[in-house]
């Protein structure tokens, strides 16, 4: 089963870091921007249920969308969010815009991707760079705060280092782990008249110049 | 039906409908198509495939339409990869795969399809990578509509990111190596570029705008070229130097276009790290003098000069400048400057100059001549006073050096030009650079230890220290002017001579703020000054000196703040006490009660300067005898004065204390503890170490008649006061406290009987209290002065 999942945060906050981590365990002090938008993959063994033993575990391949947090990196527009089964929101401990902005991305993931229940859709906040407590300037209590606000349940909140790998695996899990139990798979599309042939396609050939 | 508008664009309103209406054939035949996969069918899944694919060749949509159209064919065309990867495991060889692929009739589905099964033929290793590759690059020349070949090109980066041949794959070997690699994405790069620049010159003049608009809207797909080279790991600092940057900028500079121009370097700036860009920084910048006119260098110089200097910032972070490369961005900038003369404005020169000037500060912490020569340089752009933009980037500028971690204060005052650039903003501003200023200072807790740095330091903070300060509230006021109080804190030196003179300079300087400002800085200045008296030491300045420091200081506050100046004056009093400078103790003492007659400005005031009046007394342990009458004696009297009786009352009792005063130790009977703490305060005076002689004076008198006196005006105070609509009761309690104090306290003449009267009084009135809260609390007071009666078998309790 393949889940969707659409990580975003402002730019820098660590959203590739975190992501790289998780799937080839690799960490690079050096900022490389994103650009546009590309996924890795992932396989998982994940259960639905926060609770469930072993038994009722499924494969799942996670499709993780890393994201520009830059806007100008992001000039096509956001199409990408669309069908996807959970959302992660990143922030930067150490910058407090970055903890600020969250809102605007909740908001923008909400309408960009319009799921079909808004209200209950599964974000799972990360507040990143832990292993740089000492410069933090977002206490943990503001962005607890900020959860319980947003959320009419808990919504998962994680502090973790993609530097030193803190708690980045047990984020991800989560965030699969809420996509399956949401079963906000899509319908797959159905035909509405089953023919034998396939309709010809009717692009328009006219304006073709290949 | 019109699917075009006149004009040749898109039509907008039809835009949900057209990509609504292609996304269903998408699905339909995606959905075909994955059947076909799922009975294994190849001929089937490529001929529903390509139906699909079909739908790519639409011209109706704008490019965030097609972009989303795009996103839905590729998450169907991801099936089609796992079918192929199947197939292949499960025995037929990819070639037959690829080649099938290559049957498809047009152009454009075929190309997808084959890249599709190229990247399989690739990834299931049965044909070097770099061979493939080579060939889908070229094919993919095929399609030379602008954005549908942009688009291509985007599929073929992203299906082959995982079949590249980079350092350390599975493909490197027979498959080639990272050079193949490479030269894979740049020439994908140069023809995705290419394309796009095409773009501006196709179809009618009168569409620029909307050509141009379109084309920034696609540019992430020429962008994301550069991502996947920077995620090589083959492509190490000198590889990038030698075979990936030289091509990149090539293109750019050849191109000619000025939007592709800023916008790739803008990429290049931002996907490759730090490292690679300190290590080729001559030829980034010599390309950026080879830019189109009307392309903005200065942001481009900006955007990397952030960048590193933001590098620099991190933690742990090597990115310091290497030797040169200031200067690189110098000369660059100066060629600029003197280029474009005429078309730069004058906060796009400041702007410039503050990226250098953050890149210096930043990642050159040690060389003060680069942020000295970017001051000098801007001081010599400005020859006014600047407003609007140019005075919010000149203040931008200043904020870099000034508010600094990089800085100490030493090195921020050996900056000659910052005070004079302040000058040239207006006033919020100025104080803006001033109050960050103030802020870094406070917090890098550098010492000022001359006068010429005060000096220095007061010309930047100038609009916090002097001038019109009428349109700041009381509240503001007071928060600003406590921290440019908290600078008499910095004022230290191994020597306490040149404490001295800082702090007298500071004092200058702080006394021109006027009444509101000085009300809150003089204080400080003088309580710095009283820490000073207890250690000075130097030949030029002894304590007494630091004290007429202090007396003057406390002067002018008192013209102010008079009650802070008195309280300022008690404090001296007390410390000159302590190092036993009499004289100058009294004096001040008899400075806070002239202050206490004539200044004060309400009762309220005068009681709470009493009872530090009355504190100072009692602890003035060194006191002259003759002094000490005089000035307990007037303390009394002021108490009897007081406006209201409830606090003559209370000071009167309190005055009682003032002839009872704690003896000096040798003048005790019995033989006391060890008196460690007064040990410790002589031995600061001098510097020897065994305990100093005790002055030879008469110490404080006794008087038990006094104090009878003053207990029993109180009371009769207290009496008095019965008449009033709510008979204060609690001054009796706290009365018969004081008459207990005494009785402990050995004097002879306050018995036991005083005590049972006072009980006796004091049970009945509470008895006619009524009930409520202020009853409950004499109760509770009285309670727990019952018990200490009690413990102390004072007298017998009922
Ligand atoms: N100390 C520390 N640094 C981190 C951590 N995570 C990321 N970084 C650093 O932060 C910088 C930015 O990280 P990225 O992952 O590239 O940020 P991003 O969110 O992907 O940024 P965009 O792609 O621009 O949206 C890099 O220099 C990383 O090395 C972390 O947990 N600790
Ligand atoms: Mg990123």
């Amino acid at each position: 089963m393949l889940l969707k999942v659409v990580i975003l945060g402002d730019s820098g906050v660590g959203k590739t870091a975190l992501l790289n981590q998780f799937v080839n365990n690799r960490f690079s002090t050096s900022y490389k921007a994103t650009i546009g938008a590309d996924f890795l993959t992932k396989e998982a063994f994940c259960g639905a249920n926060a609770r469930s033993v072993a038994i009722d575990e499924t494969l799942v391949t996670l499709q993780i969308w890393d994201t520009a947090g830059q806007e100008r990196f992001q000039s096509l527009g956001v199409g990408f969010y669309r069908g996807a089964d959970v959302c992660i929101l990143v922030y930067d401990i150490t910058q407090p815009k970055s903890f600020e902005n969250l809102d605007t991305w909740r908001i923008e993931f909400l309408t960009q991707a319009s799921p079909s229940d808004t209200q209950n859709f599964p974000f799972v906040v990360i507040a990143n760079k832990l292993d740089r407590e000492n410069d933090r300037r977002v206490a943990t209590q503001r962005a607890q705060t900020w959860c319980a606000k947003n959320s009419t349940s808990i919504l998962p909140f994680f502090e973790t280092s993609a530097k030193a790998a803190t708690e980045v695996e047990a984020a991800f899990r989560k965030a699969a782990q809420l996509a399956l139990s949401q079963g906000t798979m899509q319908a797959d599309f159905i035909p509405e008249t089953i023919s034998f042939r396939g309709s010809p396609a009717n692009g328009d050939s006219k304006s073709s110049c290949c | 039906m019109a699917l075009r508008q006149s004009n040749g664009a898109p039509s907008v309103e039809q835009q949900p409908r057209y990509l609504a209406e292609a996304s269903r054939r998408v699905q339909e035949q995606g959905f075909y198509a994955k059947k076909a996969c799922g009975a294994r069918d190849l001929p089937g899944a490529l001929r529903h495939s390509s139906d699909m694919l079909r739908e790519l060749r639409t011209s109706l949509l704008t490019p965030r339409n097609y972009y989303e159209l795009y996103m839905k064919v590729c998450d169907e065309l991801r099936h089609l990869d796992q079918f192929f990867q199947q197939l292949v495991a499960d025995g037929t060889p990819a070639a037959d795969i690829y080649e099938r692929a290559q049957a498809c009739g047009d152009v454009l589905p075929r190309l997808y399809l084959l890249i599709t099964a190229g990247a399989v033929y690739v990834k299931t290793m049965q044909a070097p990578a770099r061979d493939i590759l080579h060939d889908l690059v070229e094919m993919a020349k095929g399609v030379q509509h602008p954005m549908r070949g942009l688009f291509l090109r985007h599929y073929l980066a992203q299906a082959c990111k995982d079949a590249l041949p980079d350092t350390g794959s599975k493909f490197e070997g027979d498959g080639g190596d990272v050079s193949h690699a490479v030269d894979f994405i740049l020439r994908n790069f140069g023809e995705t570029n290419r394309l796009w620049v095409r773009m501006q010159n196709q179809g009618p003049a009168s569409q620029k705008k909307r050509r141009e608009e379109e084309r920034k809207q696609l540019k992430i797909l020429v962008g994301t070229n550069l991502v996947r080279l920077s995620q090589l790991e083959g492509v190490d600092e000198s590889r990038y130097a030698s075979d990936v940057l030289p091509p990149l900028l090539e293109q750019v500079v050849n191109c000619r276009d000025a939007i592709a121009q800023p916008y790739l370097l803008d990429c290049i700036i931002n996907v490759f790290p730090d490292e690679f860009h300190l290590a080729t920084l001559d030829s980034f910048l010599t390309c950026c003098t080879q830019l189109r006119d009307k392309v903005c260098v200065r942001s481009i110089l900006e955007a990397m000069m952030r960048r590193l200097a933001n590098g620099a910032r991190q933690e742990d972070s090597e990115v310091l400048g290497p030797p040169g490369a200031f200067d690189a961005f110098d000369a660059c900038a100066s060629r600029l400057v003197e280029e474009k003369k005429e078309a730069l404005k004058v906060a796009d020169l400041i702007q410039l100059r503050a990226a250098l000037l953050e890149f210096a500060v930043e990642c050159y912490p040690g060389e003060l001549e680069y942020v000295q020569r970017c001051l000098a340089q801007t001081s010599a752009a400005i020859m006014n006073d600047v407003v609007g933009d140019d005075a919010m980037e000149l203040e931008t500028l200043l904020l870099a050096p000034v508010s600094s971690q990089q800085m100490t204060l030493a090195s921020l005052l050996t900056l000659d030009d910052i005070a004079p650039l302040t000058r040239r903003l207006p006033i919020e501003q100025r104080k803006n650079v001033a109050r960050r200023c103030l802020r870094r200072v406070l917090d890098g807790d550098d010492a000022l230890d001359s006068p010429e740095a005060v000096v220095k330091l007061c010309a930047i903070l100038e609009p916090l220290l002097c001038g019109d300060d009428s349109s700041m509230n009381d509240e503001a006021l007071e928060k600003e002017q406590t921290s440019v109080a908290s600078l008499a804190h910095l004022c230290r030196s191994e020597s306490t001579d040149d404490v001295f003179r800082v702090l007298g300079t500071l004092r200058r300087a702080l006394g021109k703020g006027g009444s509101r400002r000085t009300a809150y800085t003089l204080p400080a200045l003088a309580y710095r000054g009283l820490e000073l008296a207890r250690v000075a030491n130097g030949p030029e300045f002894s304590a007494r000196k630091v004290f007429q420091f202090v007396h003057e200081t406390a002067t002018a506050l008192a013209g102010v703040a008079p009650a802070r100046a008195l309280r300022v004056f008690l404090a001296a009093a007390l410390e000159a006490d302590a190092q036993c400078l009499g004289a100058i103790s009294y004096e001040f003492v008899s400075q806070a009660f002239i202050l206490y007659e004539d200044e004060l400005p309400d009762s309220k005031a005068q009681v709470k300067a009493l009872r530090s009046m009355v504190g100072t007394l009692l602890a003035a342990e060194n006191c002259d005898a003759a002094d000490y009458d005089a000035l307990a004696a007037k303390a009394t009297q002021y108490a009897a004065k007081l406006f209201r009786k409830p606090d003559q009352c209370r000071m009167v009792a309190a005055c009682s204390h003032l002839f009872w005063p704690p003896q000096r130790v040798e003048a005790v009977e019995a033989p006391p503890p060890a008196p460690a703490a007064e040990d410790d305060d002589a031995a600061t005076v001098e510097d020897a170490p065994p305990p100093p002689p005790a002055p030879k004076k008469e110490g404080r008198k006794r008087d038990p008649k006094r104090v009878l006196e003053c207990l029993q005006r109180s009371l009769k105070t207290a009496d008095a006061c019965m008449t009033s609509a709510q008979p204060p009761i609690s001054l009796f309690v706290e009365i018969l406290d004081h008459y207990l104090a005494h009785l402990e306290a050995g004097n002879p003449l306050i018995t036991p009987k005083y005590i049972a009267g006072l009980v006796a009084l004091i049970t009945e009135h509470v008895e006619t209290m009524e009930a409520g809260e202020a009853r409950e609390a004499v109760e509770r007071h009285y309670a727990n002065t019952r018990a200490l009666i009690k413990a102390r078998g004072v007298i017998e309790l009922d």
